[in-house]
């Protein structure tokens, strides 16, 4: 798999690199318009982040050009401005997902996934992680074929975690994925917990081992190490 | 009072003033006027009798009111010019004369001279004068009042015109006032020294509203930085417990700061109304589609969520702020609500009721509005919520009020 970061903050653009390569994924780094312009027209990338903020030019106008590049790329805005207008715009051009500026890492690297799977020809829905397998096209799970019944909120946080496997995810990070901003000020990490115990108790009455690990005061890890 | 009323009432009052003067003043110059002519009258009279060989001799006691009269006396008594009254008994009224006595030497005598000259035509010609005088004022000052009315609403119209003209601006932040020009100098000053003071006002808040807009944009990525650097850190393994355990409280403090950063610039945007899109929301429809979210809160504290949404509440409002208005009062709710503590959601054509178990407010309930108002600051959060509640209600019209009796907090949201 081949990413084209196009960053102009070299710190996040590096640190993407950095959280992405572990994962497989081979990184292009592009700081400009110009750049990233020409490494769209040379090179062919499975998915592109996109800054709409980008020296000598928006990275909106990108878009086009790699829909012109008939590669099939996945295409995942992100920027600083967090204003609806720029989402609905992002979006409207052919973008497959938006980001905004903070993000978290884990978010990042669940987001990137989920455009691939989208994106794939043969329609491959579904994601094993050693007994456990996850069919995305019908938000369900499997512990060794047996289907099990988790909520929507339980597959979320599943789905998130087969994404970051062996990474570790933060409370934080999986609290903005599951509830967004409205959870901001309730307390979260409380649901959180109590959502994971569910799926962990779920897990390994289905026969599942219990791969989900409670990191020491930062939050969860799923593993098989 | 308006100021057309407060003009009438002195304008009337002075009138009154004037009139009662004028007339006053009128009678008493037309009277001296008239009796100055008939004192002259007598004194030709008088001189012309005494100059020449006037001897009328007239015996009867009683004397007609008009005329000249002599007599013929021993003495001579007091000459007198004096203005007295003849009583008419058959009429029964007085009748009121002026009476000139002279004497003239005759023959060892003297001829006593009596002019009499009515002075009823005077009185009458004077009544006639006041009343006409009075009854010309009363009409001229119904005439004045009137054309002042009509006149003063068409003088004043360019003054409402500007008046309604910013009472109508509601998007004061973008659009400029743009108040005419008048043919009245005055109204014209006003509306350029309004369209001034606008545009001051207005500069003053976008660099106010950009300044929010840009600090909080520019902290984006610093703190997009630090989080990612910190995130990448916790991820490493072989981190002793203590460092791991302070990093978490940095990643944690971080992200409050993501937070209220995008709660300024949300708001700073929100008064700068940049959120358009109008489209008509049923909040009913917003608040049962976020039910599913905020029930799993509430089963962590076991709160009994109960639902009477007896109609539609609709609104024309931008669909993301309605969901953050919904989000916000449920938030509230919810947050400062007590463990086996209810919600009661009531929904009415035209009003919205959140009514939460909770602790006794230690503010007014009007302050819980303010921003970083909080009841309770041991509970997170960013202390924001009702403000942006409160900005949304304003934007699209809609009335919001806090109150708390006995533990139990109302919030109601009406038409």
């Amino acid at each position: 798999m081949r990413i084209l970061i196009i960053e102009d903050e070299k710190h996040i653009s590096n640190d993407i690199e950095k959280y992405l390569k572990p994962e497989g994924f081979k990184c292009d780094t592009s700081f400009n318009y110009l750049d990233a312009e020409d490494k769209i027209i040379s090179n062919q990338y499975d998915i592109i982040l996109l800054d709409i903020t980008l020296p000598n030019g928006s990275g909106l106008d990108l878009i086009p050009i790699i829909k012109e590049q008939k590669n099939n790329t996945g295409i995942l805005i992100i920027s600083a401005k967090n204003s609806i207008d720029d989402k609905i715009n992002g979006l409207d051009n052919g973008a497959d997902d938006y980001i905004t500026k903070p993000f978290y890492l884990t978010e990042i690297n669940a987001r990137i996934k989920s455009v691939i799977r989208r994106r794939q020809h043969d329609n491959v829905t579904e994601i094993t992680f050693e007994e456990i397998t996850i069919n995305a096209n019908e938000k369900s799970v499997y512990v060794n074929k047996q289907l099990i019944n988790l909520t929507k909120s339980e597959y979320d946080i599943f789905l998130y975690f087969v994404a970051n496997k062996n990474r570790l995810v933060t409370k934080q990070a999986l609290a903005d994925h599951l509830l967004g901003a409205a959870g901001d000020d309730l307390n979260s990490y409380d649901l959180i917990y109590s959502h994971i115990k569910n799926l962990r108790k779920k897990l390994i009455e289905a026969g599942a081992k219990d791969y989900i690990k409670t990191m020491y005061a930062t939050g969860y890890k799923l593993t098989n190490q | 009072m308006k100021l057309f009323k407060h003009y009438n009432k002195w304008f009337l009052k002075i009138i009154a003033l004037l009139l009662t003067l004028g007339c006053i003043s009128i009678f008493f110059t037309f009277r001296f006027l008239f009796s100055d002519e008939l004192h002259e009258q007598l004194q030709f009279q008088k001189k012309q009798l005494l100059s020449n060989n006037y001897t009328f001799i007239n015996p009867a006691n009683q004397l007609p009111i008009e005329g000249i009269f002599s007599e013929i006396v021993n003495t001579k008594g007091l000459e007198t010019t004096a203005e007295t009254e003849y009583y008419n008994k058959e009429e029964d009224e007085k009748i009121p004369f002026i009476e000139s006595v002279f004497y003239k030497p005759y023959k060892a005598q003297y001829i006593k001279f009596t002019i009499r000259k009515s002075t009823i035509e005077l009185e009458e010609l004077l009544y006639t004068l006041i009343v006409t005088i009075i009854f010309i004022f009363i009409l001229f000052t119904a005439i004045l009042y009137y054309l002042n009315r009509k006149i003063s609403a068409n003088l004043f119209a360019p003054f409402f015109n500007t008046i309604e003209v910013i009472k109508q601006n509601q998007t004061f932040a973008n659009e400029p006032l743009q108040l005419p020009e008048t043919k009245i100098e005055e109204f014209t000053l006003l509306n350029r020294t309004l369209n001034k003071y606008d545009n001051n006002m207005r500069n003053d808040y976008k660099k106010a509203a950009q300044f929010t807009d840009n600090a909080s944009h520019e902290m984006q990525t610093p703190i997009a930085i630090i989080s990612n650097k910190i995130e990448s850190i916790l991820g490493i393994e072989n981190i002793d417990n203590n460092t791991q355990k302070e990093l978490a409280e940095i990643f944690e403090t971080i992200q409050q700061m993501k937070q209220t950063n995008d709660t300024l610039l949300f708001l700073s945007r929100l008064e700068s109304k940049s959120f358009k899109n109008e489209i008509e929301c049923n909040l009913k429809q917003t608040l049962i589609s976020k039910m599913e979210f905020y029930r799993q809160f509430g089963m962590l504290h076991n709160l009994d969520i109960q639902l009477f949404l007896i109609t539609d509440f609709k609104v024309k409002m931008n669909s993301d702020l309605a969901k953050i208005l919904i989000d916000n009062l449920l938030n509230n709710a919810i947050k400062h609500n007590i463990s086996d503590g209810y919600i009661k959601l009531n929904i009415t054509e035209t009003t919205i009721t959140i009514e939460n178990s909770g602790l006794p407010l230690n503010k007014p309930a009007l302050e819980m509005f303010n921003r970083f108002e909080r009841s309770n600051v041991a509970i997170h959060g960013s202390g924001l919520g009702l403000s942006i509640a409160q900005e949304i209600c304003n934007l699209y019209n809609l009335s919001i009020e806090y109150s708390e009796s006995n533990n139990i907090h109302i919030i109601k949201i009406f038409k």
